[in-house]
C-alpha cells in the first residue's frame, strides 16, 4: 500500500484533522477549532496557513465588537481534495493498488 | 500504510467530523435566568389564580386567561432574549461565532415544536382544557431539549428526560398540582442544570 499517493498536504495529523472538522461544519472560528482540535495557537496557526497556501481553506479575519475574530472556511478545492484523500484512504484499505 | 493505521486514520476522521458538530457554547447564567423568570411565573400564576379557580378551572375567566398567557410569553420573550444575548457575549469572549450553520440548524430543527406549541396552547386554552397546558408544556419543552442534547450533550438529555416525566405527571394531575409541576421544571431544574454549568466551567483550566 503506497501512501505516496495521499495529498501530502493534508496528510498530517493536525492539518487532517483540520480539513476535517471544516468539511463537517463548512466554517469554523479559531476559537472553535483550537477547542475541537486541542491544539495550541502557534500550532493552528502554521497548519492553517499550509492549508490556505495550498488554496485548501481560505482565512477571513475581521472583528466582532471590538474584539479580532479568525474564520477558516474551507474551499471548493479543499473539499475536493478531502474527498479524493478519502476515497484514498478507503481504495487502500480495500487493498486496491 | 497498514490496514490498521488506515482503518485508524478514518476513524480519526470521523471522531473529527463528530466533535466538530458539537455546540459547547451553552452559557449557564441563561439557565440560572430562566429558572428564577420560571418560578416566578408559577408563583404569580399561583397568585393570580388563587386557590378556587385551581381548584375548578371552569372557574377560569376569559380575562384570567388572557393574563396567564401575556405572563408567561413575556417570561418567555424575557428569558429568550437574555439567553440569546448571553450566548452572543459568550461567542465573543471565547472566539466562537453565535450564529453559524449549526446553530441554524438547530434552531429550524426544533421551531416546529416551538410552534406547535403555541398553537395547541392556543387550542387548550380556547376549549377550556386548562389543566393540561401546564403538562404540555413541559412536555413541549422536554422535547425541544431533547432534539437540543443530539448537538449540546448529556446536560439537555438528562434535563430533557426530567422534564418529560414532570410533563406526563401534570397531564393527569388538577391544575394546582400541574403549576406546582410547571415550577419544579421550569424553576428548580434550570436553576439546578445552571449552577452545575457554572460549577463546571469555574473549575475548568
Amino acid at each position: 500500500m503506497n501512501p505516496e499517493r495521499l495529498d501530502k498536504v493534508i496528510h498530517e495529523r493536525v492539518r487532517l484533522a483540520l480539513m476535517s472538522a471544516l468539511a463537517a461544519r463548512g466554517s469554523l472560528t479559531f476559537g472553535e477549532l483550537k477547542e475541537i482540535l486541542t491544539v495550541t495557537d502557534g500550532n493552528l496557526s502554521v497548519h492553517a496557513t499550509v492549508l490556505e497556501n495550498a488554496r485548501l481553506l481560505r482565512i477571513k479575519k475581521e472583528f466582532a465588537g471590538r474584539k479580532p475574530r479568525t474564520t477558516f472556511i474551507i474551499t471548493e478545492k479543499g473539499r475536493q481534495a478531502f474527498a479524493r484523500y478519502l476515497a484514498e484512504l478507503e481504495k487502500m484499505l480495500a487493498g486496491e493498488s | 500504510m497498514e490496514p490498521q493505521e488506515i482503518a485508524g486514520e478514518l476513524q480519526f476522521i470521523k471522531q473529527t467530523m463528530w466533535a466538530s458538530t458539537r455546540y459547547t457554547n451553552v452559557p449557564p447564567g441563561g439557565a440560572v435566568l430562566a429558572g428564577v423568570l420560571g418560578g416566578a411565573g408559577a408563583a404569580a400564576s399561583y397568585w393570580m389564580l388563587g386557590a378556587a379557580k385551581l381548584a375548578d378551572p371552569g372557574l377560569l375567566s376569559r380575562g384570567d386567561r388572557i393574563g396567564l398567557l401575556v405572563l408567561w410569553a413575556g417570561i418567555l420573550a424575557v428569558a429568550a432574549g437574555v439567553s440569546v444575548a448571553l450566548i452572543v457575549r459568550q461567542a465573543r469572549k471565547t472566539g466562537r461565532s453565535a450564529w453559524n450553520p449549526l446553530v441554524a440548524r438547530m434552531f429550524f430543527s426544533e421551531l416546529p415544536l416551538l410552534l406547535a406549541g403555541g398553537l395547541l396552547t392556543w387550542v387548550l386554552a380556547d376549549r377550556g382544557l386548562d389543566a393540561l397546558i401546564p403538562g404540555w408544556w413541559l412536555l413541549d419543552y422536554g422535547l425541544v431539549l431533547f432534539g437540543l442534547h443530539y448537538y449540546t450533550g448529556n446536560d439537555h438529555r438528562n434535563q430533557s428526560l426530567i422534564f418529560l416525566t414532570l410533563g406526563a405527571v401534570a397531564l393527569f394531575s388538577p391544575l394546582g398540582r400541574a403549576v406546582m409541576l410547571l415550577a419544579a421544571g421550569f424553576g428548580a431544574v434550570h436553576l439546578l442544570f445552571g449552577l452545575k454549568g457554572f460549577l463546571e466551567q469555574s473549575g475548568e483550566p
